[in-house]
């Protein structure tokens, strides 16, 4: 019986070792740029939102500049603002990803927003979003549909 | 310890739990929101949804949870109607007690269809309105809350709305009681929810 609680043990820690890692795995990295944790809004009408984190692991500030996807007749970046609160978006020419730091895509700030769905997005497909950057070029990426 | 001194030991520990509890709610709670007292008189509304038309006072006799937004609001209103949804899924059987209405302040693109189907998918006991361009025009102020529609997008012909991102709690008389900004948490709502439920 001793034993079994051992293994057991031993099998939990080696779970938790595989585990571990591959969240932390960025989804997508090139040239120094990694994104974690993409995602994109399931939709019923036409517009969708993708978020996700970007880090910059070189030593020169990088943008993402624009985005396309398949699914989308365009594709732009946009923030969120609140001011007295009131909800505006807006299109913004880039995001600056500066050396060794990072930006956060995420509800209220910035998003890729994906406008002239061709198609229904449900939640559990997944969707291709091709980002350039201006330093690291163009990072293709599979983003899962998700309810946040 | 013997057996006689834990269980006089775990008598002391749930009368001192009891205590806290009946302490914690004989006090005010603290509101994550912004309560409103008194409660402040709102207008009634007639809008349309998918289903038929809802009359805003057709609902007295429930706290309603109001939002105003758009369908093609990538971001801000997914993630209100979502935290709504977190938040009353917590209180169970509960929850019966609030109604969340969604009005679309964009009814150039939303038709009462859409905005139901869109206020369904967060949950199929979410309603989802809207009215005419003038209707609108009306109703949403009158609940203070500002919108207003930006030129398309040249090349897409998409536009975004501005829009009040708080949502409004109605209480059973149709008086404002409470408001949320954009931003709290599930968990944050779910406890003005309790807190509500004893208003």
């Amino acid at each position: 019986m001793k034993n079994f609680f051992l293994l057991l043990l031993v099998f939990s820690l080696l779970l938790a070792g595989c585990a571990a890692p591959a969240a932390d795995a960025p989804a997508a990295a090139q040239n120094g740029i990694e994104i974690y944790g993409p995602w994109a809004r399931p939709a019923l009408t036409d517009v969708s939102g993708a978020f996700m984190l970007i880090k910059n692991t070189g030593a020169a500030a990088d943008n993402l500049v624009s985005a396309s996807s398949e699914v989308a007749e365009m594709v732009q970046i946009h923030e969120t603002s609140m001011e007295n609160g009131v909800m505006s978006m807006r299109e913004v020419p880039g995001i600056e990803i500066p050396a060794g730091g990072e930006a956060i895509l995420k509800p209220g700030g910035y998003h890729i927003m994906l406008m002239g769905l061709k198609r229904e997005l449900k939640a559990g497909e997944s969707i291709v979003i091709v980002l350039q950057f201006q330093n690291a070029g163009e990072i293709s990426l599979s983003v899962p549909v998700s309810e946040r | 310890m013997n057996n006689r001194q834990t269980l006089i030991f775990l008598l002391v520990v749930a009368a001192l739990i009891g205590a806290l509890a009946v302490y914690q709610s004989l006090q005010p709670p603290r509101w994550k929101g912004s309560f409103i007292n008194p409660p402040a008189p709102m207008p009634d509304f007639l809008l349309q949804s998918g289903q038929g038309p809802v009359r805003l006072s057709d609902l007295r006799g429930k706290k309603v949870l109001l939002y105003f937004g758009y369908t093609g609001c990538p971001d801000v209103c997914p993630t209100t109607l979502g935290v709504l949804r977190e938040a009353l899924n917590a209180l169970g059987s509960q929850a019966e007690a609030f109604q969340v209405v969604f009005v679309s302040v964009d009814p150039g693109r939303d038709t009462p269809q859409l905005v139901s189907a869109y206020a369904a998918r967060f949950s199929p006991s979410f309603l989802g309105v809207t009215g005419t361009v003038e209707e609108i025009a009306q109703v949403a102020p009158a609940f203070g809350v500002f919108y207003k529609l930006n030129p398309p997008d040249p090349k897409s012909g998409y536009y975004s709305v501005d829009h009040s991102a708080s949502v409004l709690v109605l209480n059973e008389k149709g008086e404002l009681m409470l408001t949320w900004p954009y931003g709290l948490t599930a968990p944050e709502v779910e406890d003005d929810l309790r807190a509500l439920l004893r208003y």
